[in-house]
């Protein structure tokens, strides 16, 4: 352990830190860019490098760019990654209402602390949570995803109707190519360049980015009228701490165990705990209005579910997203051995994963709060400079993910299909998430009921798979039961 | 006065050297074109697997190899297309243009698929330039299980069909090598649970699995050091290559356990099949070379790959007897499994249904104004359908080969002169704007990233 932090605390280590970091942040922050990307760029960039320098450099840029996620979603309503879709419900109101800095003020938080829960979990429980995650099954999964599911209708919109029919339609949509179950090609009509169905990416980029950027082009014809900002600076009290201190704690924890999960964490661990916020929340109906406990849940549990991810890839050598599936081709191509036996073999590669991990979260918090007031300011430059430039930003991301030119039509194609959707109140987080977790679903549907021999019940009797329905019930159950009681209570 | 038109001044100065820049780019992408010479652009290795796995190990311990002697000039890229038993990425390859700039990194699943059904093309829909490596191929169970060989495993499944669980892909090639084993012991069966990689792993572990087959590479990182309690640990019961590997020296042999199974896996580079001569050769030859250099030798030895290297005649006739090894064996109808597309299109028209219906719900008028609420006028519509245009001729200009350089200042500019409308004094930072970035974004992706641009 010692080595690995001696080696950090270097000057080439802190600079690599910083660098990576601040990196992450703003290719994290620019929309049509992700932190997936250019940590799969810049791999082979590090084949000369020390492996430890190596492995150093690409954790703070995942770090960094998770965090640098919530700018652009908070300012631009135009999250990064499908983890920050959360933070546009409550940011985005927020930074409207003329208080940009403080809304980015509570993220930064949030984010350190689940950043730093999330830690001391994989510094000190890594291998018994690990094995947490053998314990898990398809029906399990499938439950889990089910639960993602109705979670997210339920907190993404004002219909309940609309939420679910926008998720089927994410599930649909996300059905062509070939099947990750039985490998049949399906509802490609033919079209041989949809045998590979259609990307996260240029989907994600499309359906808000590119939506909103033509939202706001058509809204700067009219005349302006312009909140002012407030210049509050980062406007965070002692009394925040107090304020939201059960929430940070409570989120991160979510955020930790369901980023352990492989495949899935990421993506939902900010949509479960924004929903217990909400349903444990004395005021929800503020949520989606501006609501400082809306952010903190989302960024407090996204940012955990780094953590929580690292520790199946460092315990046992199991990616949990495609970021970590890069990082673990890194291990692998700088001669280590990925398994449960990496601690044993390379405790010192291990210790500086976990190290990088702690110092990267706190450089985003210098560099986020250092720069918070620029980044305020972005909402200020002219539109004509600022929209044409992150259209340009969509196409090369839509584009380097897989050099194809199909991907970015493709991103045109779902970025009209977001602005048809939401002109007719239709919301599209559920979209989304439904396009992201309905193949996952299916996939563990699949092998679940190949393994029952087509026997559906064990979704029922198997015990985890249970536990996570009842959890969706409740959460659906408690907001309702607790309007009703409140009418009933008026009336009598 | 002279302080403005210091400005514009100067920001002429910055544009029409940017201008310049721009244009002796082009000219020099243009003068240095020479078809003849292979290779003029990095090179494509397509692994069909998810990054972190056997093949892509395997390829990127080459790829590392090739860049460092770089004896063709160019890098060799490794991309990751997974999915659908391998056959996203190695239709990609089959489909690309025979120019040998996009080869697949693929292993005898190749055939597998084909045979299975999966899709319509095996071996003979491409041209194989090489075999770099061949696998030893496992049969695992957990480390407390009950079955200590094949035999016991077999026997099992012979007395109780459809109990054991085993974790294969259905037409992969460990789904075939169990069909062999199978067919060993009359009115055995398996039950197949599609599982790849580390979820193999994790399923074993977890009870929901009884076995599966791993490669040595993937059993030798996943195999948990001898201390460790048996239920948190994985063993391997039978081998299924020659003789026993020099790695796990303990584990038998199918041959020893007097079955008649034998299979290993091998590695290939495959290019579109019409790809000439020429390029076919020095492929060949550079993978050769790389397969002979101590590095790579001691890297593939490190994951239990022997350095195997076939090319031209030799290895056709290798695939040649690999496929007819596997059309001896069949492939049952698939696990009877909803059909899922129907049921998701059903569910959403039932949906759809219902949001047309209900549309006049309570909660739909209290709604609190969304953006989509605002009335549009007729002004702002037009504005808006200009950029669409703008950002669909952009992308089709792309399309169509025009150069990134020219292509995108070109619709910065137009789109930021549309919203800004037309306003004469932003002109000249529109322009730089437009130039400086685009040449900044082509510095970025083309030389550090080696990713091309359209």
């Amino acid at each position: 352990m010692q080595e690995a932090l001696l080696q950090l605390a270097t000057p080439t280590g802190l600079i690599l830190i910083l660098f990576g970091t601040t990196l992450g942040v703003f290719v994290g922050a620019i929309p049509g860019l992700t932190g997936t990307m250019l940590i799969a760029l810049t791999l082979p960039l590090t084949f000369g490098a020390d492996p430890q320098y190596a492995m150093t450099l690409l954790i703070s840029i995942y770090v960094g760019a998770i965090s640098g996620g919530m700018i652009s979603a908070t300012l631009l309503r135009m999250p990064g990654t499908p983890a920050s879709i959360v933070t546009t419900f409550d940011g985005y109101p927020m930074a409207q209402n003329g208080q940009p800095e403080r809304a980015l003020g509570l993220g930064i938080m949030a984010s350190v602390t689940g950043g730093l829960i999330s830690w001391c979990f994989l510094l000190t429980l890594a291998q018994p949570i690990a094995r947490y995650s053998k314990e898990f099954g398809p029906f399990d999964y499938f439950s889990l995803v089910m639960m993602a599911l109705v979670l997210i209708a339920t907190i993404g919109g004002k219909s309940i109707l609309r939420s679910l029919f926008s998720g089927f339609l994410g599930i649909l949509l996300a059905m062509p190519g070939i099947s990750v179950a039985t490998g049949e090609t399906r509802l490609t009509f033919g079209f041989t360049e949809l045998n590979d169905g259609f990307q996260l990416l240029p989907v994600l980029i499309g359906m808000f980015a590119v939506n909103q950027i033509l939202r706001d082009i058509i809204d700067s014809a009219k005349p302006q009228s312009t909140t002012p900002i407030a210049t509050q600076g980062l406007a965070l009290k002692i009394s925040d701490i107090k304020n939201h201190g059960l929430n940070l704690i409570r989120s991160s924890l979510i955020g930790t165990w369901i980023g352990i999960l492989p495949g899935i964490g990421a993506n939902i661990g900010s949509v479960t705990a924004y929903s217990v916020a909400r349903s444990t929340s004395r005021n929800p109906e503020k949520f989606g209005t501006g609501c400082e406990d809306g952010i903190v849940a989302a960024e407090a549990a996204n940012n955990a579910t780094i953590g929580g991810a690292l520790i199946p890839l460092v315990a046992m050598g199991i990616p949990g997203s495609v970021v970590e599936a890069v990082l673990l081709g890194a291990l692998v191509i700088h001669g280590f051995q990925p398994g449960p036996r990496l601690f044993e073999q390379s405790p010192e590669l291990v210790y500086t994963i976990i190290f990088t991990c702690l110092f990267a979260n706190l450089a985003m918090a210098g560099i986020m709060c250092c720069s918070i007031r620029t980044l305020a300011w972005l909402t200020k430059i002219p539109r004509a400079f600022l929209l044409p430039i992150i259209l340009t930003f969509c196409v090369v991301g839509s584009f380097a993910m897989s050099n194809r030119m199909f991907d970015v039509w493709v991103m045109i194609s779902f970025g009209l299909l977001g602005l048809f959707l939401e002109s007719k109140k239709i919301p599209l987080a559920p979209f989304v998430i439904g396009f992201v977790l309905g193949p996952i679903a299916e996939e563990n549907l699949s092998a679940g009921l190949m393994g029952s021999g087509g026997d559906w019940t064990p979704i029922f009797t198997e015990p985890k798979s249970l536990a996570f329905l009842l959890i969706a019930v409740l959460l659906l159950a408690i907001p309702i039961c607790r309007n009703r009681y409140r009418d009933w209570r008026s009336q009598s | 006065m002279s302080a403005p038109s210091n400005k514009l001044k100067i920001q002429g100065i910055v544009l029409l050297a940017l201008l310049l820049i721009t244009a002796w780019r082009l000219i020099n992408t243009i003068s240095t074109d020479q078809p003849n010479q292979f290779p003029q652009k990095p090179i494509q290795i397509v692994v069909p697997y998810l990054a972190g796995g056997g093949t892509d190990t395997f390829a990127r311990i080459l790829q590392k190899s090739l860049n460092r002697e770089g004896s063709l000039g160019e890098e060799f890229v490794v991309t990751n297309k997974d999915g659908g038993s391998a056959t996203i990425g190695s239709r990609q390859v089959k489909d690309a243009p025979p120019d040998g700039y996009q080869l697949l990194c693929h292993h005898e699943g190749i055939i597998a698929t084909q045979l299975a059904g999966v899709v319509d093309y095996g071996p003979e829909a491409f041209r194989p330039i090489a075999q770099t490596g061949s696998i030893v191929l496992l049969m695992v169970v957990r480390a407390d299980s009950k079955y200590r060989n094949l035999n016991e495993l077999l026997e099992a499944a012979q007395k109780n069909p459809n109990t054991i669980r085993v974790g294969a892909n259905q037409g992969s090639p460990a789904y075939f090598i169990c069909k062999q084993l199978l067919g060993e012991f009359p009115g055995a069966d398996f039950n197949f649970i599609s599982a790849g990689g580390a979820k193999r792993y994790t399923y074993l572990l977890g009870g929901k699995l009884e076995a599966g087959i791993f490669s040595l590479a993937e059993y030798v990182s996943f195999r948990n050091s001898s201390d460790t309690p048996a239920a948190d640990n994985i063993l391997a019961i039978g081998n299924f290559g020659d003789k026993r590997h020099p790695t796990i020296p303990e584990v038998a042999t199918s041959t020893e356990q007097n079955l008649k199974t034998r299979a290993e896996n091998a590695y290939y580079i495959w290019a579109p099949k019409d790809t000439p001569d020429h390029i076919a050769d020095i492929l060949a030859r550079t993978f050769h070379d790389t397969l002979q250099s101590p590095e790579v030798n001691q890297e593939l030895q490190k994951l239990s790959i022997d350095p195997t290297f076939r090319s031209g005649e030799d290895l056709r006739e290798h695939l040649a007897v690999r496929v007819k090894a596997f059309q001896e064996l069949s492939v049952d109808a698939k696990t009877e499994l909803p059909n899922f597309p129907v049921w998701i299109i059903g569910i959403v028209v039932i949906l759809l249904v219902a949001v047309l219906v209900f549309k006049t719900e309570p909660e739909a008028a209290l709604e609190a104004p969304t953006p989509s609420d605002r009335i549009y006028s007729k002004k702002s519509s037009i504005l808006g359908a200009t950029c669409l245009a703008i950002l669909i001729a952009y992308v089709a200009a792309l399309q169509f080969k025009i150069p990134f350089g020219i292509a995108t200042p070109l619709s910065i500019f137009l789109m930021g002169l549309s919203i800004s409308k037309a306003k004469q004094t932003q002109w000249l930072i529109l322009g730089i704007i437009g130039l400086g970035f685009s040449l900044a974004l082509e510095m970025i992706f083309t030389q550090l990233f080696s990713v091309a641009l359209p």
